[in-house]
């Protein structure tokens, strides 16, 4: 099926299967491919993307149904460089291998968007999403909360 | 009357998708968090995905004592809602420990009502499970660990969290389909399957859930759950209980292959167990007497 697609801001005439999925079409028809896909069921929140500012798994949204929408990636959120919460990433070393780290920066701006100053309780919960086989998050935490605190009042 | 293309139509009106629907192979998609997953899986066919996204059919209202949640309203929709639905505390607890905010982002009312089992024979691409159509359960023969306590040919543990809840606060439904409109109560929207319609929903060809009704509030209400860790887990257990009056109402998922209604006077009537599953007598007991203890007066 045809489709028109706006990611990042540009938008994207593509011939798609109806069935294919945001995260296939991300990676695939678009070379957006810092969207990763682990579990490919939801539990995993590599994938995440944000779609009209909410993060969610693209690996279980059709792409077809993200028509009208406004996609945003990884690439979309660093375009300006890393941003301040990637920094702050970096800073407490909250990644190992880093497969899981797009989609805890996606899911962590999300977060912060609607809550800019996050107690612990709250970026856990709001964090649950995505899992770090590698076991990051103490620093995921950290970090998330380093940037709560320099937020402005 | 809408022409049914092979693929994927966004109707914009309610009349539309419904004449769409009426047709063989359509199937409709709310978020689509399940529907996407059975599709990688490729389970059950899906000659066309009609996309309710665009009919406006999500929102929480209240009427006359009443709450009103449109079937697309999603679960991040409902817990943005704390002040109207803060009388149905079951409702609000379920829906905080269902999935997580990526999933509750998109997953809809009707959708987590409606969503097939976990069951991963049911889910593994590997097997045509009697559920699916097949003529084995291979639950029974092989490993079910997570599964229900009932007898019976499919031995799956339905995995909604907002499904006891609504029960238990006695919530009904609206469907519609292109042949009319009905109201019934939601326990009354899950059936065991039988051997010729291997569903666990009593919905018609073409029918699809409009609404959920919430009476007056009971006086007090509560879900409890175990689930493999406190955050993001499908239920183990789960159940829910509701206080109206003298009365207690407890519907349980994770027991058998539809949210169970429980009886007060035996709690754990028909729920046996499986040489591996019956460890979850001893955890619905307990959710049973926490639940109770929790809304007694």
């Amino acid at each position: 099926m045809r489709l028109t697609l706006l990611v990042n801001d540009e938008r994207h005439e593509l011939e798609i299967a109806h069935t294919a999925r945001l995260a296939d079409v991300l990676r695939d028809e678009l070379g957006l491919v810092g969207t990763k896909i682990g579990c490919g069921e939801g539990a995993c929140g590599a994938c995440a993307v944000l779609v009209d500012g909410r993060a969610v798994n693209s690996c279980l949204l059709l792409a077809a149904a993200a028509e009208g929408h406004s996609v945003t990636t990884i690439e979309g959120i660093s375009r300006d460089g890393l941003t301040p919460l990637q920094q702050a990433f970096i800073a407490e070393d909250a990644l190992q291998c880093g497969y899981c780290t797009a989609g805890q920066v996606v899911a962590a701006t999300a977060l912060l968007a609607v809550n800019p100053s996050p107690t612990v309780e709250d970026v856990r919960a709001g964090m649950v999403g995505n899992l770090c086989r590698c076991g990051a998050y103490p620093g995921i935490e950290r970090a998330i909360l380093r940037l709560g605190q320099v937020a402005p009042a | 009357m809408s022409v049914l293309r092979s693929g994927y139509v966004r109707p914009t009106s309610l009349g539309e998708a419904l004449q769409l629907l009426a047709q063989p192979g359509a199937r409709p998609m709310g978020g689509g968090t399940d529907l996407a997953g059975l599709i990688d899986r490729g389970i059950g066919q899906v000659a066309t995905i009609v996309d309710l996204q665009a009919l406006a059919l999500g929102g929480i209202r209240g009427e006359e004592g009443r709450v009103v949640i449109g079937a697309t309203t999603t679960l991040s929709d409902l817990l943005d809602a704390q002040d109207m639905l803060a009388p149905y505390t079951a409702l609000l607890e379920a829906t905080a420990q269902a999935a997580s905010p990526l999933l509750r982002n998109v997953g809809t009312v009707a959708g987590n009502l409606c969503q097939h089992t976990r069951c991963w024979y049911y889910r593994g691409p590997e097997w045509t499970c009697w559920l699916g159509g097949g003529d084995t359960c291979y639950a029974q023969v092989g490993d079910h660990r997570k599964h229900g306590l009932q007898a019976g040919d499919c031995i799956s543990a339905h995995p909604s969290d907002l499904a006891p809840a609504l029960i238990a606060c006695a919530a009904t439904v609206q469907l519609g389909s292109a042949w009319g409109d009905r109201d019934i109560d939601l326990a009354d929207l899950y059936r065991r399957p039988t051997a010729t319609e291997r569903s666990l929903v009593d919905l018609e060809p073409g029918e699809i859930i409009l609404s959920v009704t919430l009476p007056a509030p009971p006086d007090s209400s509560v879900y409890l759950r175990a689930g493999e860790r406190q955050g993001f887990s499908f239920p183990l257990v789960g159940l829910a209980a509701a206080r109206h009056g003298e009365r207690v109402s407890m519907c349980a998922v994770g027991v058998a292959n539809t949210p169970h209604v429980l009886d007060p006077v035996d709690p754990l009537a028909g729920l046996d167990g499986h040489p591996q599953s019956a460890w979850k007598r001893t955890v619905l007991a307990t959710l049973v007497e926490r639940s109770l203890a929790t809304v007694a007066p």
